[in-house]
């Protein structure tokens, strides 16, 4: 066999074995989730899904998701801004604490929230005293999820920003340009496909989180469950259809997010294409 | 407008050492200047600092006489030119143009008519108008820094500041490009400092040249007096092609391996000790037979090219030194320059420096 031949045959197993493990681990899942969720018939899904609880876990999820993703927005634009165009003591400490949720277990981050504002934690009494419910309630939920999703925005825009330098920023404000004028007209514009990518990640992170809003959600039929909390209650009882009904909610949320951050991607690369084949 | 600095110094953090230190350089209206010297040398730094890009740990920066040291970068009123052109690149070269005029407050922007014609002006000047509508990535590199010229100079800055501006860009281009930006200052008159790395170019466009050597201004100058009077072996290096010898002084003569002695030209004083002989490759005289008061070399190369016979030499003084000549090919039979053969050389034009390193 000549060498060609058989560099061609290992290309093709490694192709195949890819695509066996997407099917197996990827797609097979999704398939399952939808066919389940569709095995008593389109009546018994549409009723788990219009169910009180189901419509209240996803308008929880989505609440939270605004919240919590226009926060990360503006402090992760904020956060790479700083750390990627100016010199300061602490800079690299930043760095490193924006990972810290990445690293962290969402169990320990949900917890970390327990013990701050907890009936026992830190400001539990003064909570008390003021009756602001935080643990067991929504701003615990967003607060929980805000720290998990807080690297997204961030890691994407900072290693850009970076490569980017200072030139541009530099230029404009030799020109006459205000902080918030190179901030508007010149960063922000440098970096809108990496933002916009940053964004949909952290938005579907948001919507799907799990462990630490478990932590801190106190499961609250109808009031503090998410989607992702509200599934495992159906599935713990026994209650599959409506269980995978939801669960496909959230897949054709993930799958939303997922096209439109292809369409992200592509214009990105066709903005590319179009500058580069414009090149005389 | 004048730029003046006086005792400048700039520290990038604790234990480093200075990048640039304690210079002082003033440059009159008009003057065309070239900060010139290796990489590491401050040059950038400086010029940087004079365009309120940094702040200087010390000193004083006076634009036409005013002292903008605390004034921000954004009101100094200075064109800054990028190596890599830094032109916004989701915007067209129009656009990019009128940039600092559209960041003015609303009491002092132009008109919307006056920013278009005031561009089309810029452009013109650069050479480029019908360009309006183009964006960067469309633009060759010289097409890229003519437009971020002209973005710099559509402000009327008072002075105009270049950081390695054609550092960027091919040998060819490069050369066009200075020779076209030398004819600009002759028009505008626009008092400019570029950075360069590059002697050549610096002794091409600049009426002054500026030498740093690690923070501090080794010497200034026109290219004339810098290569009639080099202030040290530093300059006298990286104006051009030099032959260091190592000499020692003694009687007012200039001794060399023990076997020549030369004598300073008139006005020059040579001090006791050791010096260093810096000899340009053309300014040494070359016998094949033996002459008195010369150095025996041994031929390591030699090649004719550029009308111009290039030896390589290796004196017997101290074979482990080498030493670069150019000559007219004509002047010797190069026939007998073979690999290997023995030559008396004698620098005729040198400048001997007190040994530093």
């Amino acid at each position: 066999m000549s060498a060609v031949a058989q560099r061609g045959a290992g290309r093709l197993l490694l192709i195949a074995a890819a695509l066996v493990f997407v099917a197996v681990f990827l797609v097979a899942p999704l398939a399952i989730v939808f066919t389940t969720a569709l095995s008593a018939g389109f009546g018994p899904y549409l009723a788990a899904i219009r169910e009180r609880e189901a419509l209240a876990a996803l308008q929880l999820t989505l609440t939270v998701a605004a919240i919590a993703v226009p926060a990360n927005l503006v402090f992760g634009v904020a956060a790479s801004w700083a750390i990627a165009k100016f010199e300061f003591p602490g800079r690299q400490a930043l760095v490193t604490f924006i990972d810290l949720p990445f690293a962290v277990s969402p169990v320990i981050s949900g917890l970390v929230y327990v013990l701050l504002f907890g009936a026992h934690g830190w400001f539990g009494p003064w909570l008390a005293e003021h009756e602001i419910r935080v643990i067991f309630a929504v701003p615990g939920i967003v607060l929980a999820t805000t720290f998990v999703t807080f690297p997204f925005v961030a890691r994407e825009l900072i290693p850009l920003m970076q490569a980017q330098g200072r030139d541009d920023e530099e230029a404009a404000t030799s020109l006459g340009a205000g902080g918030w004028q190179v901030f508007r007209r010149v960063t922000l514009p440098n970096v809108k496909w990496g933002l916009l990518y940053g964004v949909i990640l952290c938005t579907a992170r948001a919507m799907g989180e799990f462990g630490a809003v478990s932590v801190v959600s106190g499961h609250i039929r109808g009031k503090t469950n998410t989607l992702p909390l509200h599934v495992e209650i159906l599935y713990n009882e026994y209650n599959a259809v409506a269980a995978f009904a939801v669960a496909s909610l959230l897949a054709l949320l993930a799958l939303a997010t997922l096209a439109v951050k292809t369409w992200v991607e592509h214009r990105a690369a066709a903005d590319r294409v179009a500058a580069q084949g414009a090149r005389p | 407008m004048s730029i003046e600095v006086h005792g400048l110094e700039k520290r990038y953090g604790h234990g480093h050492a200075a990048a640039v230190d304690r210079v002082d350089l003033s440059l009159a209206t008009g003057e065309f200047a070239a900060l010139l010297g290796p990489s590491g040398c401050g040059k950038t730094t400086l010029l940087r600092v004079i365009a309120g890009l940094e702040t200087p740990d010390t000193g004083t920066v006076r634009i036409a006489g005013e002292d903008v040291t605390d004034v921000p970068a954004r009101e100094r009123g200075v064109g800054f030119v990028f190596q890599h052109y830094a032109l916004f690149r989701h915007m067209s070269v129009a656009e990019n143009v009128a940039f600092g005029l559209r960041v003015r407050p609303r009491a002092t922007r132009p008109t919307r008519d006056a920013i278009r014609e005031r561009v089309a002006q810029v452009l013109e000047l650069v050479q480029l108008d019908g360009f309006e509508r183009r964006y960067p990535e469309q633009l060759s590199g010289g097409q890229r820094q003519r437009v971020a010229l002209a973005r710099a100079l559509v402000i009327e800055p008072r002075v105009l500041l270049l950081d390695e501006p054609f550092g960027a860009l091919d040998a060819e281009v490069r050369r066009e490009l200075r020779r076209w930006l030398r004819h600009l200052h002759d028009r505008l008159h626009i008092t400019s400092v570029f950075v360069t790395h590059d002697q050549e170019e610096a002794l091409d466009v600049a009426d002054r040249i500026v030498v740093l050597r690690a923070g501090r201004i080794e010497q200034a100058g026109t290219a004339d007096a810098l290569e009639r009077a080099p202030a040290s072996a530093f300059v006298h290096r990286f104006l051009g092609e030099s032959n260091r010898l190592p000499a020692t002084g003694r009687d007012g003569r200039a001794w060399i391996g023990g076997e020549l002695a030369l004598e300073p030209p008139a006005g020059q004083r040579i001090a006791d000790g050791p010096i260093d002989v810096c000899v340009r490759p053309h300014d040494f005289s070359v016998h094949t037979g033996r002459a008195a008061n010369a150095l025996v070399a041994e031929v390591r190369d030699a090649r004719t090219w550029g009308g111009r016979l290039r030896l390589e030499l290796a004196p017997a003084f101290d074979p482990a030194l080498t030493l670069e000549l150019a000559l007219d090919a004509r002047a010797l039979d190069a026939a007998q320059i073979a690999r290997g053969a023995q030559l008396y050389v004698r620098p005729e034009r040198w400048f001997a420096f007190a040994r530093t390193t």
